[in-house]
């Protein structure tokens, strides 16, 4: 019986042919974990009477969750985490790095058709590079760093066929909007999501991961986007589903005439296209995270604030994926294009998307925000609504106050 | 006999010719206000003093800067309300988060200018002084009156003059002459006194701000430098500002004391734990390895600052297991560093880059320092627990000598690196 990429990937690392739904202990080839995870991860590790890491040069600690440290009981995490990198000598990108998943792909810590473990939800962007990728607690992480191995139940598959061309000012973040509300919150549980079609082959690096990234948002276990089109600067065997393999689901669907979409208050899930929420205000705009804040994001923001101002009243702050994003997007212009429509950088690393720091919204504020998820209290306040779009969306709406199709400004 | 500088700001301000020791009522030019001490000043403006209305709405300058963007829920709702009042109030001069600390956005908006009596509700308000200002930080109640009315009351200050002599050696500057006079008259030394930097002229208004700023650090009640020479006169011309030919250093005025320096043999200066006039020379310090390194503050965030540290970390890379943070004092300041490469050699040397605005140098937010932790700080403070642990330790010093200790991982000479 042929198998997903999922079962391929799977099987391959089990060292025995494995099939859905089976349980599989599987060597990993790498493990990553930030300020939010590793410290537990640490205490889990040593209470597992861990000395030594299975191999450190396969461990990644990353310091972005809360970087530069907001409190003191960061800061002392922080600490700690730079103790135990220095003492088991594995990877640790500190403060002004960037973010996790950004800094995986951009260290190449991840290559198509490996398993990933990260102690953080969205690690099924590495599916942008063909790799396995999940996310875990911290308790399964030290584990893995002590033996390099986890065990998983191998999941079902879902495949979603996208065709077409999106539009201009139309981006992979409209796309997995749309494809978020129609599988739904939990609509890919503990299942890997394939990504293939035509319209996948002209996407980026970038917007691939976006597509991965928000996977989580169906409750996908992992992703995995079609890796052709895709250029590696190393060769690379894709790993291709057999022409039988067994899904869950398949979806088709044309991307030709897609909108720009926003997820509402107070779910990912919730989208609408952009026509039903155009006009609503907004007071704060946030450009960042693993979703949306790599070099053709804050491009296509420049695109639209290019020789403008943002409305009165309304903040843009900006966080760039990685150091990295940072240079290229300072020396292409992109940053002086920004800075002058009045926006503001914070330090590369995820800044408020997990609400613990460097733009908290205030009571009855309304944001937009290129990140993953608008929970009630997501960005730190219970008391503000948040909505989802994408860059350029976010960018138009900081430049007219209200929620803005990027096509009505440029 | 002559007025000092002081005199000469506080004659005007009172409408009538003043000397050091009387008390006056003088009209106030310009007042400003942070998000960190906002929501009292309001709620005494309005209940105690149950004033509507500010003053002049043109003459308030309302800036957020201290923990922006926000850091908490609590910090948002301050900002927010902040943001309402000056809505409602029709505050001309608003700067929210991003555009920098209040001290240079002023300076660089033109809003502070020379002879100007300009009080803030931050200590380091001393820092328009830079541009011959006088500049006073006060207390929630004395800002309330001062919003209410535009006038307050000062005891006119003594003066302390600061003469530099000779010119600085390279890796020394601003900052090494002001930790140097705070070693020389200590931290009371100029208490409640106006602080006049003579001998200075070649200074950018940058520079100056790093010697007005920590005027408030030997007790000034405010630091002056005379709107004169290349350093004053490249900001008049960019900015448009005429200092009033009122305004001037008279013959006969009459000082406390004059404290003098050598910039010749001055070498770096670098304040100990765990306060400011703890200073000692470089040489003296022995081996400090370092933690943390942080650029930033009204102090030394400067656009000068920046690419004072940039001409050392350029095609070197901070050490490891340091790290270098960058806060830049303002919006225009990053500007600059990013169109003239400043930025892109620190990014490249490897340091974290944060929102323009007072970043961690109150331990609120953007690296607050855990126990243990030594860091070098550009800033103007050291106290213990001022960027988090108390049992952290901060040394002062200047971004010069920030950028070789970045890249060696211990307090260093920039002679070292440059060598």
């Amino acid at each position: 019986m042929g198998q997903t990429i999922a079962e391929k990937v799977v099987s391959h690392h089990a060292g025995r042919q494995v099939m859905a739904n089976e349980i599989a202990i599987v060597a990993i080839d790498g493990a990553m974990a930030t300020d939010a995870t590793a410290p537990l991860a640490i205490k889990a590790f040593r209470e597992m009477g861990g000395v030594r890491l299975w191999d450190p040069s396969r461990v990644v600690l990353v310091i972005d969750h809360a970087a530069p440290a907001p409190n003191e009981q960061v800061s002392n995490l922080h600490a700690l985490m730079r103790a135990f990198g220095r003492e088991m000598g594995c990877v640790l990108y500190d403060v002004g790095e960037g973010i996790c998943h950004q800094l995986m792909v951009e260290y190449d810590h991840v290559r198509p058709g490996q398993i990933i473990l990260g102690a953080d939800s969205h690690t099924p962007t590495y599916g942008a590079l063909g790799a396995f990728a999940m996310g875990v607690g911290s308790t399964d992480l030290a584990a893995a760093w002590l033996t390099g191995k986890t065990w998983l139940k191998t999941p079902a598959s879902i495949k979603i066929v996208l065709d077409g061309t999106l539009r201009t000012g139309v981006s992979a973040k409209d796309l997995v909007l749309f494809l978020v509300r129609q599988i739904g919150a939990d609509g890919a549980r503990y299942q890997a999501v394939e990504f293939t079609g035509s319209a996948i082959r002209s996407l980026s690096l970038a917007s691939r991961m976006t597509l991965a990234n928000m996977t989580a948002e169906m409750g996908a276990l992992t992703a995995f986007v079609d890796l052709q089109g895709l250029d590696l600067p190393y060769r690379f065997d894709p790993i291709h589903p057999d022409p039988d393999a067994v899904y869950s689901v398949v979806y088709s669907f044309n991307v030709d005439h897609l909108l720009p979409q926003v997820a509402i208050p107070h779910a990912p899930s919730n989208v609408v296209p952009i026509d039903e929420v155009a006009g609503t205000p907004i007071q704060m705009a946030f450009i960042g995270s693993c979703t949306n804040s790599r070099l053709e994001d804050l491009r296509a923001a420049a695109a639209v604030l290019q020789g403008r101002k943002l409305a009165p009243g309304v903040r843009l702050i900006i966080a760039p994926a990685s150091r990295q994003v940072f240079m290229m997007a300072l020396q292409d212009g992109t940053i002086a294009t920004l800075t002058e429509s009045g926006a503001t950088f914070i330090t590369a690393g995820c800044g408020p998307c997990v609400g613990t720091h460097q733009g908290i919204p205030g009571n009855g504020e309304n944001v937009i925000t290129s990140t993953n998820r608008n929970f009630r209290g997501r960005m730190g306040n219970p008391h503000a609504s948040i909505y989802l779009a994408s860059p350029a969306v976010v960018a138009a709406s900081a430049l007219r106050g209200v929620i803005t199709d990027p096509a009505d400004v440029l | 006999m002559g007025q000092t500088l002081a005199e000469q700001i506080l004659s005007r301000a009172a409408g009538r010719p003043v000397s050091a020791g009387e008390n006056i009522v003088a009209r106030v030019d310009l007042a400003m206000m942070h998000d960190s001490i906002s929501p009292s000043i309001i709620k005494i403006l309005h209940q105690e003093l149950g004033a509507e209305q500010v003053w002049d709405r043109d003459r308030v300058a309302v800036v957020v800067d201290h923990v922006a963007p926000a850091a908490t829920i609590q910090n948002a709702e301050h900002q927010l309300a902040l943001r309402r009042w000056v809505r409602q109030q029709q505050i001309t001069h608003f700067f929210d988060v991003g555009r920098g600390i209040s001290h240079p956005v002023l300076v660089e908006e033109g809003l502070a200018r020379p002879g100007m009596l300009i009080l803030g509700s931050d200590s380091h308000s001393t820092a328009y002084g830079a541009v011959g200002a006088f500049g006073a930080g006060m207390g929630s109640t004395d800002m309330a009156l001062a919003l209410a009315t535009g006038q307050t009351w000062l005891r006119v200050p003594e003066t302390v003059r600061i003469l530099a002599r000779g010119r600085f050696r390279p890796g020394v500057g601003a900052k090494d002459l002001g930790l140097r006079v705070a070693r020389l008259i200590g931290a009371d030394g100029a208490t409640y006194q106006s602080v006049e930097w003579h001998g200075v002229e070649e200074l950018s208004v940058g520079e100056r701000m790093t010697l007005a700023t920590l005027s408030i650090e030997i007790g000034g009640k405010a630091g002056i430098i005379p709107p004169t020479g290349p350093g004053w006169e490249e900001h008049a011309a960019r900015r448009g500002i005429i200092a009033p030919s009122w305004l001037c250093v008279e013959e006969g005025a009459r000082y406390s004391r004059t404290v003098e320096v050598d910039l010749d043999t001055l070498e770096p200066q670098i304040s100990v734990p765990h306060f400011v006039d703890n200073v000692r020379d470089l040489s003296e310090l022995g081996r400090v390895e370092v933690d943390v390194v942080y650029i930033g503050t009204c102090t030394n965030g400067h656009a000068n600052d920046m690419a004072a540290a940039a001409r050392i970390l350029k095609g070197r890379k901070v050490a490891r297991g340091v790290r270098l943070l960058v806060v830049p004092a303002s919006s225009e300041a990053l500007q600059q560093a990013t169109a003239d490469g400043t930025l892109a050699t620190l990014l490249e040397a490897g340091a974290a880059i944060g929102t323009p605005g007072c970043g961690a140098c109150i331990g609120r937010h953007m690296g607050v320092l855990a126990p243990g932790e030594v860091c070098l700080f550009t800033g103007n403070r050291n106290f213990r627990g001022r960027m988090g642990s108390p049992e952290a330790q901060i040394y002062l010093a200047s971004p010069e000598v920030a950028a070789a200790t970045a890249v060696l991982g211990y307090i260093a000479h920039p002679a070292e690196v440059m060598r």
